[in-house]
């Protein structure tokens, strides 16, 4: 009924349109209706009289009132009049209906808009609520049957809301799936004019006839017909538009798209507002995360698990992640520290599987990676090919999966790391959010090891300074107590609580002072005379009233104040008392033991001497025991020469005298043997006293000589011996002891005059020459003296005993046994020399002696005889 | 009967002194003094034969060669009847010991007390015979 028709070509209107008062056919018949019925209105409906009065408000036409006759009869001016006087009233409840209409639908835009501005303002950064509000209202408003919001971005178009579409849509077109632009496609029109495409007719429209794109053809195949889009535009340019669609072909009124249009203002606002908002709210959320993180690392330093807590909780809520975990890297291994969002179970397991390698997800980062972004982490080489990843993949359910590294310098410290259990990446913000964290991370932990280090170090000296051997006490810039150790307490016996009030020095002395510690004189006097030079190096011992020795050092310190250093050196100075004492107690042992080495040495001798008693008592008492028998005897004798003189028995007194005469040749014989053996053992067992000095060897030797030669003619007027002096002229002095050389050497000449005499008086060659050669030279660092004589020579088989004690070649009564033992003493022992003997038997004797020049051996310092 | 006293010491001027000593029972005829210098020798005297054949004999320890101990061995092993006085200036119990383990009947000690030695001598025939 509502079909409406065009007026003009109508012979029944084209008067009331030209203005006509009325127009009035008075018979149809002669009217050309063609244009308008296909068969003349009178054959159908029996028409033949047509009045039209028309409906007009301020010379506009708004309608008609039609009245028609069946027969051919004019309407007279009366019905005409009462036809105008209805006519008049339907165009007053026209307009009363108009005015009516108009006041409701300005209503119901201002109350949507109201409505759209409320939604805004109650979630101003959740815009889906808005959009759905939006669109719910402009499509009631538009009368439309579809409509959609889309966004549009980087050439693609997404989908924000849709009304008045199937429950199946959603799935048909994704909201999330971009749709790219269609060059000839309206909506790309309307990008282009940024100004809004009207389609009153989709058949008429070149998008929808001629390039026939796809959501052109998808519409027309919806059955739409009339299409509006209008562009949500920000700063000149598109960012969306609302589209309208009709089934009928019914545009848009002015009013619809001045309503549309003022939606996609709001939209673009509430956008806008909504970004800003988000933003602004992003931005705080992640400074306020961060600020938290932070206080957490402040306020706990050095322990990282708090730190770690709050920042997966953080990174969690504003990753918008179902979980999120922090776990650390020793180099070879990830270990768990903490999560977020995980169920006791799972985080059961977690722990139960311990270590974790830098495989699977976690692969890239042994590359180097710093951040790993899995949109969906089962579309992933590692769910595909590692074993373990892909079973916790699926345990946890972990979709998309977004982790950072913890690097310090390059080197992996840990991983910080989120994921959701649906497929929905990142954002960029998070993103940056979950890097932000992870610096915090490394700070949090290299702050930690900082620390440890700090504290580890600090521990060490407390340990190191508590345990000095000494007690230390510093006082600061103030002269005011600032540090002490134990050792400082325990040794002035200072209790906590004193110490605590951090007194001052003055203070400290006074205390020390009171309790005696300065000993009985003036304590002010000794406070004074300490501090007045405050700062200077000190050092000094003090004697405690309990006899604790202290020593005190006072060590000045870099920016005022000083170190007091107390050691108690009681012990040590016991110590070194008692070192005193046993080095006082030791130089005396050592004296006495140097005075008491030569009586040692004499000792020895005589110990020796004692050993060898038995032999010689034998010696003394074989000739003891003749001149005792033949003294006696003689006395009988002479008895008996008595009676024979009496008796006158010539032949018995001669016998007797005879008798006598030798008996007493005997008792002096033996007497002198006796004498000579003492003397021998006097001679050996006297202690060596012979100063040391330098001396000219040759002259020495030449005396000795003489005096051997001379003694031995006294003895014996008929001994004769060459003498071939052969010395050394440039010999330089010597340092020895004189007198006991001369011995050695008057040993030796007695010894080779002996053994010449000997061979001469057993020998009857008259060509023998005794001869003793002496000869002396440099050799070495000292000098050598050669006595050599060609007298009967040495047996080879004594030869080894020749400077044993007691050891004689020659017959009883002839010799000691003594004399080269002696000699042998004096040359090795207190002269360091050497002396050698070669002989041959019946040939020659040679006795080499070498004395050193410096033999290291002081007179009271040779070895034992 | 006359007995035969071999003295052996090193020392020539015991001889005389034992000639001297007993030259009043030499000349009675009661005893006849031999002497030898050495251990050896008096060995080769005992073994050339010595008149009249009652033999005592007295040595001395201290000799230069074989000593009077050894020679006291030897004796006792060739002449086991012949009673051996030992003379000594070393008057100590080991050497006491050693001469009596080997058979020598008497032990005297330098000087010799000649008195004592007659003594002893006069008792011999009894302690050979016993």
């Amino acid at each position: 009924m509502r079909r409406g028709y065009p007026a003009g070509d109508n012979p029944a209107t084209r008067p009331l349109i030209a203005g006509e008062r009325v127009s009035h056919i008075v018979n149809m018949a002669e009217a050309d209706f063609s244009k308008v019925f296909s068969h003349a209105p009178t054959k159908d409906e029996g028409h033949q009289t047509l009045l039209c009065v028309p409906l007009r408000r301020e010379n506009a036409l708004l309608g008609m009132i039609a009245c028609a006759r069946s027969e051919v009869r004019a309407f007279s001016e009366k019905e005409i009049a009462l036809l105008e006087s209805f006519a008049a009233q339907a165009v007053i409840a026209m307009e009363n209906a108009r005015l009516v209409t108009e006041t409701r639908e300005a209503l119901d835009q201002q109350t949507a808009t109201a409505e759209v501005l409320g939604v805004i303002n109650s979630s101003p950064a959740n815009l889906a609520p808005v959009f759905d509000a939006m669109l719910e209202r402009a499509v009631r408003l538009c009368e439309a049957d579809t409509g959609h919001l889309f966004r549009f971005e980087n050439g693609a178009f997404f989908r924000l809301a849709s009304r008045g579409v199937s429950e199946d849509f959603d799935e048909l077109f994704p909201p999330e799936l971009p749709v790219p632009m269609d060059p000839n496609s309206t909506p790309a029109r309307m990008i282009a004019t940024r100004s809004v495409v009207h389609v009153h007719d989709v058949r008429e429209d070149a998008s929808f006839t001629v390039h026939r794109t796809r959501d052109e053809v998808a519409a027309v195949e919806a059955g739409i017909l009339t299409v509006l889009f209008v562009p949500l535009i920000k700063e000149s340019e598109v960012v969306g538009h609302f589209t309208m669609h009709r089934t009928e072909v019914r545009p848009f009124t002015e009013k619809q798209i001045s309503l549309l249009q003022n939606f996609a203002q709001q939209a673009v606002i509430a956008m806008e507002n909504a970004r800003l908002i988000t933003e602004t709210r992003e931005a705080l959320d992640q400074q306020t995360a961060t600020a938290e993180v932070l206080g957490v690392i402040n306020s706990s330093p050095g322990d990282l698990a708090p730190v770690f807590e709050v920042m997966v909780e953080r990174a969690a809520n504003l990753c918008e992640a179902d979980e999120a975990a922090v776990r650390t890297f020793d180099g070879v291994s990830l270990h768990l520290a903490t999560t977020h969002g995980t169920d006791p179970t799972a985080l059961e397991r977690l722990r139960r599987l311990g270590a974790t390698r830098l495989e699977g997800l976690y692969g890239p980062f042994a590359r180097g990676d710093d951040i790993v972004h899995y949109v969906d982490a089962r579309d992933t080489d590692a769910y595909r090919t590692h074993e373990v990843g892909r079973q916790r993949i699926d345990a946890r359910g972990i979709r998309s999966w977004l982790a950072v590294a913890l690097r310090k310098e390059g080197s992996l410290l840990g991983i910080i790391n989120v994921h959701r259990r649906e497929v929905r990446p990142f954002s960029e913000k998070q993103i940056a959010l979950l890097e932000n964290f992870a610096a915090q991370a490394v700070i949090a932990m290299d702050n930690a090891r900082l620390l440890d280090e700090i504290r580890q170090r600090q521990a060490e000296l407390r340990v190191t300074f508590d345990n000095m051997g000494d007690g230390v006490v510093m006082f600061d810039h103030e002269l005011r107590l600032a540090a002490w150790n134990k050792n400082f307490q325990e040794i002035l016996g200072l209790p906590d609580e004193l110490l605590e009030q951090r007194k001052t020095y003055s203070e400290y002395l006074h205390i020390l002072g009171e309790r005696g510690e300065f000993g009985p004189g003036d304590v002010e006097e000794e406070l004074n005379r300490r501090l007045t030079h405050a700062h200077e190096e000190l050092r000094f011992e003090r004697a405690r009233p309990n006899g604790q020795i202290l020593e005190v050092r006072r060590n000045a310190v870099a920016g005022g104040g000083f170190v007091l250093i107390y050691s108690d050196i009681t012990e040590r100075k016991r110590s070194e008392e008692e070192i005193r004492a046993a080095r006082d107690a030791a130089e005396k042992a050592l004296t006495e033991l140097q005075a008491a080495q030569s009586s040692l040495v004499q000792a020895q001798k005589m110990a020796a001497l004692g050993q060898l008693t038995a032999g010689i008592a034998h010696e003394i008492k074989n000739p003891l025991n003749f001149v005792n028998n033949f003294a006696s005897l003689s006395t009988e004798l002479l008895d008996e020469l008595k009676e024979a003189i009496v008796e006158d028995k010539r032949d018995e007194i001669d016998e007797t005298i005879e008798m006598l005469t030798g008996n007493l040749d005997k008792i002096v014989e033996h007497g002198q043997r006796a004498d000579n053996i003492v003397k021998s053992m006097l001679e050996h067992s006297r202690g060596v006293s012979g100063e040391r000095r330098a001396v000219n060897l040759n002259a020495l030797i030449d005396e000795a000589l003489n005096l051997a030669y001379h003694g031995a003619r006294a003895q014996d007027a008929s001994f004769n011996v060459t003498l071939d002096r052969n010395y050394a002229a440039d010999l330089a002095p010597i340092e020895l002891a004189p007198q006991e050389m001369t011995r050695v050497f008057l040993n030796l000449f007695g010894n080779g005059f002996y053994a010449v005499d000997k061979r001469a008086k057993a020998n009857g060659d008259r060509a023998y020459r005794p001869t003793l050669r002496v000869a002396t030279r440099e050799s070495g660092a000292g000098i050598e003296v050669r006595v050599r004589d060609n007298g009967t020579g040495i047996p080879a088989e004594i030869r080894d005993k020749l400077f044993q004690p007691f050891f004689t070649s020659k017959p009883t009564g002839e010799g000691t046994g003594l004399g080269l033992s002696i000699s042998y003493d004096i040359v090795t022992q207190q002269h360091g020399g050497t002396i050698e003997v070669a002989s041959e038997e019946g040939a020659y004797t040679e006795f080499t002696i070498r004395l050193p020049r410096y033999n290291g051996l002081s007179p009271g310092g040779r070895g034992a005889a | 009967m006359t007995v035969s006293i071999l003295v052996v010491d090193d020392e020539v001027d015991v001889a005389d002194l034992f000639r001297q000593q007993f030259r009043r029972e030499v000349r009675g005829g009661q005893y006849a003094i031999h002497f030898a210098v050495s251990g050896e020798d008096a060995l080769a005297k005992l073994a050339d034969g010595i008149e009249p054949t009652l033999i005592v004999i007295l040595s001395d320890i201290n000799m230069p060669g074989m000593d009077g101990v050894s020679l006291l061995g030897e004796i006792k092993q060739r002449f086991p009847n012949f009673p051996v006085m030992m003379v000594t200036a070393y008057g100590d119990d080991e050497r006491r010991r050693r001469a009596s383990d080997l058979g020598a009947c008497e032990f005297l000690t330098k000087p010799v007390d000649f008195d004592l030695l007659k003594e002893q001598l006069r008792q011999l025939p009894d302690v050979a015979d016993s």
